[in-house]
């Protein structure tokens, strides 16, 4: 699985040719003869599966393959910053709501509630659409438009509902628990027992769930990136090359199923391992009560 | 003596585990006649609970069972599963320790027992229905019509267990097992179940096979009974053998550990008091908790809970409180009250002279070393995330000691605790409760405290290592000057350590006397209904019925 | 109970109303730029954008913008600029088509997802299992528009098993109606039976530790009494509640990937195009109704787990 992973990270830092290198009106050479690149009615080449065009070529011209490695590049650096980012805002907000309780717990439950009340595509798409065109400006904080960071963003506030739940509901459980209680006794206040006593409980939650939210936050880049919200062509991810390929999937099949294989791929791998750290932290034991044949 | 109702030979029953296989019962052989009570009593991890799962077949699937059980002819280790699961609720009923877990939180208490009857018996649902409501009025169910229909987090802790009770009766077993049946109810509640028991055991005639901990309900209900302990029966026979004349080493140890109430006290009193006045005083504590939602009769003002109303009480300097009182009777949140873990809404309490009542967290944080606590829940009240280093010296951190520093003091308070320094490096699931408790006491003792509260410090513990915490609580007394405010709603403890007694009941407090009145002649009727419903270890003294209402 | 009802009820129109500030900064304040010319689509003219900027009130304050904006969604005066259509009327429009996806998927893989959750947790541990949560793990990841096209490509315009698209309206003919919602709701089910099945699993394997399961097997009930009445019983609750939250998310704009993959002119389709021609108004209507439903839904949902595990009522 971590090869999976590390595969197309390595592979695209080694990859020599830019990916928006168009070639259209370029032969190469198959089996001695020349071959149109993209025949004169527009269907590219297909897989020649050794030296160039690895995977064929896309209706631009454009290396298949290549394309395919920068856009790894670009769909896990989105991924895992969207994960990331949301890792650390869910357990802020699931922290703060699960140990102050009362007024603050309702205010950020109801923020969530409003936030989850959004389909993650419907509220992507929402906010990748406005955002589209001029950028972002709130406060301090400005993007550009059709940014990467803008992604990274909107996938990561999508998703935080999604994680701080569960982290809420272990705050709430672990505050009662007498540890919390020893400490307060002990003259901890608000800070020190987040960061000391329930943080460190917190942490196998958080890691069960960070494999799960980086293939989450990498699907809903690809499904935006696909409805034309994410990542702009020409800059290259697996979502928008999959919406280049379905228009010509029965001239030109590879382009489509290509780039998700490979998104299904890495997704797989990510929740195969997310998968195996769950297993590995669960305390049932195999000695528990199975049912019995019916 | 006729035919044993049930024959166990030789039983023997492994566990295989991921690195190794346990043997929890290692030959255990023992009869049940009919209409006999036969008490199976040890500490916790003797084997005793996996014997009786093992009878009627319900371990776990990587449970190994050799040996003999017979029942009324028939060779159960080994048979079939039909043949198992017909007799399983029919001829062999049973009843497990904690109702509310027990029990399907989501159906409704008639409709469970009607389904017991009708997986043995070909009744139609309305007349199971009402075979249910028997029941319950047969175990003396309040108002059974209307409880059928409750669901079990409706009803009391001891409603339930009578409902339990009515479900393992329903198809007439000729076998009963009672796993720690009354260990999660009050003692006035228990004394009622105790009696239950007796009294179908003699109407009915079935044989009771009563698992259990405690050798005060041992001796009050138990005709025999046999002594395990690491998955062997280390002696058997009559009740009155056991308690008066027991023969085996370990027998007499876990009887002497028993804390008896009628029993002297672990350690000579002492005078209390420096003449300072009083370390921690509460007059008129107050707490109460607003409640939401809740389904009570609206009455005026009924919408807050009184957890604590009214209380005066002091504890000297080097003295011990007892404060005793069954659940719901306020004592944990007067505990914590104390400690400023939670603010009072009502009266004072006064620490060495010092009003605290109000103290917001800067005035506190300088007492904080003075007033301490100690948790009940070994396991519960130490971060299972931190090693005993940093637990135990957080206090010290908290207080500007440098981690060096807190260290070295750690290493010597591990050391009065009766552990080693080796053990700070180490993590909270690495020791057993009684080394946790210990643990905590040390924390508890971090910064040189006058007071300790202790909230129920020994009662997840067994008996055994009850005794060693007491003693070791009672030489830190003697050693540092400390005063206690001791918790507990187990009398028998209470008569061990205590030098004067508080009695709560329903957040208010209703006797303050010095340990020895208090024990020989109470004064309030609720004391009295205490001490005498406790389970005395003494099958000569078998308490007769007190007739209060069931609850 | 009631009371529980109606402290829901209120938490609800709370919500609403949030939601409803949250779908207007989100279109209206928080992206930079003029929000007329945003709304004019892609070439306006400069009248256009002055038109449009009187019309929602872009000069007037945030507070009355926002009313005005509520008035003219909800109200039904919203047009797109872009088609010069109803937005309201073709949000109607397109309901039927995705109604019946949502109800169909939903229902294909409620069933699936427990039938595959209890036979992954009944042979738990074993070679089945293990297939069984990989397979799982396998329907999750795949991406739905990848999963959609292929098969609309594959088992309906090569093989021709299946119409590769479109809709019929379950009035005009109902066995084509089905016939032309198998694929996109396989397709969409994929995804949650994945979901499902292992945190059916995952609930049942709890439930079968606790103390009550054992109980049941002491009375003497068979084993497939056990599964059924207890194990299943209370595995499913918090399922049910989950099933009704995402069936809501599936309506209100889930579809919207499936929808355009398989040209079922749903909402969701409607929205993907408006998104596509930076259109905002659509996408504005939708996004605000979608959510409102999955709002109410909530509240329907909370209801109904009350009523299932009686002991959230005195909660």
């Amino acid at each position: 699985m971590i090869a999976a992973l590390a595969a197309p990270l390595w592979a695209s830092a080694v990859a020599d040719r830019a990916p928006d290198r168009t070639n259209e009106t370029g032969t190469i050479e198959v089996d001695g003869r020349q071959v149109d690149v993209v025949s004169l009615d527009g269907v590219p080449i297909g897989p020649q599966w050794g030296g160039e065009y690895l995977l064929g070529a896309d209706a631009n011209g454009r290396d298949v393959m290549v394309r395919l490695l920068y856009g790894a590049r670009n769909s896990l650096l989105i991924g895992i910053a969207a994960a990331l980012l949301t890792t650390i805002l869910a357990t802020i907000v699931g922290l703060v709501a699960g140990y102050f309780g009362r007024w603050v717990d309702a205010v950020a439950r109801s923020t969530l509630d409003v936030i989850w009340a959004f389909p993650v595509i419907l509220l992507g798409v929402a906010l990748g659409t406005t955002l589209a065109v001029g950028g972002l400006k709130v406060g301090p904080l400005e993007l550009e438009a059709g940014s990467m960071a803008i992604s990274i963003l909107v996938i990561a506030v999508v998703y935080v509902p999604y994680m701080a739940r569960p982290i809420r509901g272990e705050v709430l459980a672990l505050r009662e628990r007498e540890f919390v209680e020893a400490a307060h006794a002990q003259g901890a206040g608000p800070l020190r027992t987040m960061a000391g006593e329930l943080l460190p409980n917190l942490a196998s939650t958080i890691v069960v769930f960070a494999p799960l939210m980086v293939a989450n936050a990498i699907l809903l880049e690809a499904s935006l990136s696909f409805l034309g919200v994410g990542v702009m062509p020409p800059d290259p991810s697996w979502g928008n090359m999959i919406d280049a390929g379905v228009d010509r999937l029965v001239t030109a099949p590879h382009l489509a199923i290509a780039p998700g294989l490979m998104l299904v791929l890495t997704v797989l791998a990510l929740n195969v391992f997310g998968d195996g750290v769950r297993d590995a932290f669960d305390p049932r034991s195999k000695a528990a009560w199975g049912a019995r044949r019916l | 003596m006729g035919e044993p109702l049930l024959r166990v030979r030789d039983l023997t029953v492994s566990f295989e585990g991921e690195d190794a296989t346990t043997r929890a019962v290692d030959g255990v052989s023992l009869d049940l006649a009919p209409g006999e009570i036969l008490a199976l009593v040890g500490e916790s991890g003797c084997g005793k609970s996996v014997t009786a799962l093992s009878l009627v077949g319900l371990l776990a699937p990587n449970a190994s069972t050799r040996g003999s059980v017979r029942y009324a002819g028939r060779e159960l280790i080994g048979a079939p599963e039909d043949e198992l699961r017909r007799l399983r609720g029919e001829q062999l009923a049973m009843i497990f320790q904690d109702p509310l877990s027990s029990l399907n939180p989501v159906l409704r208490v008639g409709d469970q027992i009607a389904e017991q009857i009708r997986a043995h018996r070909a009744v139609g649902r309305a007349e199971a229905r009402e075979r249910a409501v028997e029941l319950l009025r047969r175990v003396e169910l309040p108002e059974p019509e209307r409880r059928v229909d409750a669901y079990p987090h409706e009803l009391s802790g001891g409603m339930r267990q009578r409902a339990t009770i009515a479900m393992a009766l329903s198809c007439e077993p000729r076998i009963l097992i009672a796993d720690e049946p009354t260990t999660a109810l009050d003692v006035t509640v228990q004394a009622q179940i105790l009696d239950l028991i007796r009294e179908l055991r003699a109407e009915t005639g079935a044989g009771v096979l009563l698992i259990t901990h405690d050798f005060g309900v041992v001796a009050q209900l138990a005709d025999r009974v046999a002594v395990m302990d690491a998955g062997r029966i280390v002696e058997q026979g009559s009740a009155e053998e056991i308690f008066e004349r027991p023969r085996e080493e370990r027998t007499r140890r876990l009887l002497a550990a028993v804390p008896r109430i009628d029993g002297p006290p672990r350690r000579r009193p002492r005078t209390a008091g420096d003449g300072d006045g009083p370390v921690l005083a509460l007059e008129q504590l107050e707490v109460s908790f607003a409640i939401r939602g809740r389904r009570l009769p609206r009455r005026r003002g009924a919408d807050r809970l009184r957890a604590v109303d009214g209380v005066s009480l002091t504890v000297e300097a080097g003295e011990t409180v007892g404060l005793v009182g069954e659940s719901g009777s306020g004592k944990s949140t007067l505990a914590r009250a104390a400690v400023r873990l939670l603010e009072p809404t009502g009266g004072t309490v006064s620490f060495a002279g010092r009003d605290i009542t109000r103290a917001g967290r800067r005035a506190l944080d300088p007492l904080r070393s003075e007033l301490q606590i100690v948790f009940q829940d070994p396991y519960g009240s130490l971060n299972p995330r931190k090693r005993v280093r940093d637990i135990v010296g957080l206090p010290l951190r908290l207080h500007g000691v440098s981690r060096r520093e807190a260290a070295t003091r750690v290493d010597g308070l591990l050391e009065r605790v009766g552990l080693s320094p080796e053990h700070a490096d180490r993590w909270p699931h690495e020791f057993s409760g009684g080394q946790r408790q210990r643990i905590g006491i040390a924390r508890a003792l971090a910064l040189d405290p006058r007071l300790v509260v202790l909230d129920e410090p020994v009662s997840a513990l067994d008996v055994t290592v009850q005794a060693q915490i007491l003693d070791l609580l009672d030489t830190l007394q003697r050693d540092l000057g400390l005063a206690y405010l001791f918790i507990s709603h187990d009398l028998g403890v209470i008569r061990q350590v205590a030098d004067r007694v508080a009695v709560m009941r329903a957040g208010k407090l209703v006797e303050l006397a010095p340990a020895s009145e208090i024990y020989a002649r109470p004064a309030h009727p609720y004391t009295a209904q205490l001490l005498s419903a406790v389970p005395l270890p003494d099958p000569r003294r078998r308490r007769v019925a007190v007739a209060p209402s069931a609850r | 109970m009631s009371r529980f009802v109606l402290s829901r009820l209120a938490q609800m129109v709370v919500v609403l109303f949030a939601v409803s500030v949250l779908t207007f900064l989100i279109f209206n304040v928080i992206p930079n730029g003029d929000p007329a010319a945003r709304m004019a689509g892609k070439s306006p003219t400069a009248t256009q954008v002055e038109a449009i900027r009187a019309e929602w009130g872009f000069d007037e304050s945030l507070p009355v913008q926002y009313v005005r904006t509520m008035e003219k969604v909800l109200g039904g005066g919203a047009i797109s600029y872009f088609t010069q259509l109803n937005v309201r009327e073709e949000i109607v429009r397109g309901l039927p088509a995705t109604l019946s996806l949502a109800i169909g998927a939903a229902i294909l893989w409620m069933v699936m997802g427990v039938a595959l959750g209890l036979l992954g947790a009944l042979r738990a541990g074993r070679i089945s299992d293990r297939l069984l949560t990989f397979a799982a793990l396998a329907g999750v990841s795949l991406p739905v528009f990848w999963l959609g096209a292929l098969l609309s490509y594959y088992l309906g315009f090569k093989a021709g098993w299946f119409p590769n698209g479109g809709y019929v309206p379950l009035t005009e003919d109902p066995l084509d109606w089905a016939y032309h919602l198998v694929l996109p709701c396989t397709a969409l089910a994929v995804l949650f039976v994945g979901f499902y099945s292992r945190i059916l699993r995952s609930n049942v394997l709890d439930t079968l530790n606790e103390d009550f399961v054992r109980t049941a097997r002491a009375k003497g009930l068979s084993e497939r009494q056990v599964v059924l009445r207890h194990v299943l019983r209370n595995s499913l609750i918090p399922i049910v509640t989950l099933w009704g939250l995402d069936f809501g998310a599936v309506v209100a704009g889930g579809a919207i990937l499936t929808e355009t993959v398989f040209d079922l002119q749903g909402v969701g389709q409607y929205a993907a195009e408006s998104v596509g021609q930076l259109d905002v108004p659509p996408v504005l209507a939708v996004t605000l109704f979608g959510a409102f439903f999955i709002v109410v839904l909530n509240t329907v949902v909370d209801i109904v787990y009350a009523l299932l595990d009686p002991r959230i009522r005195v909660s």
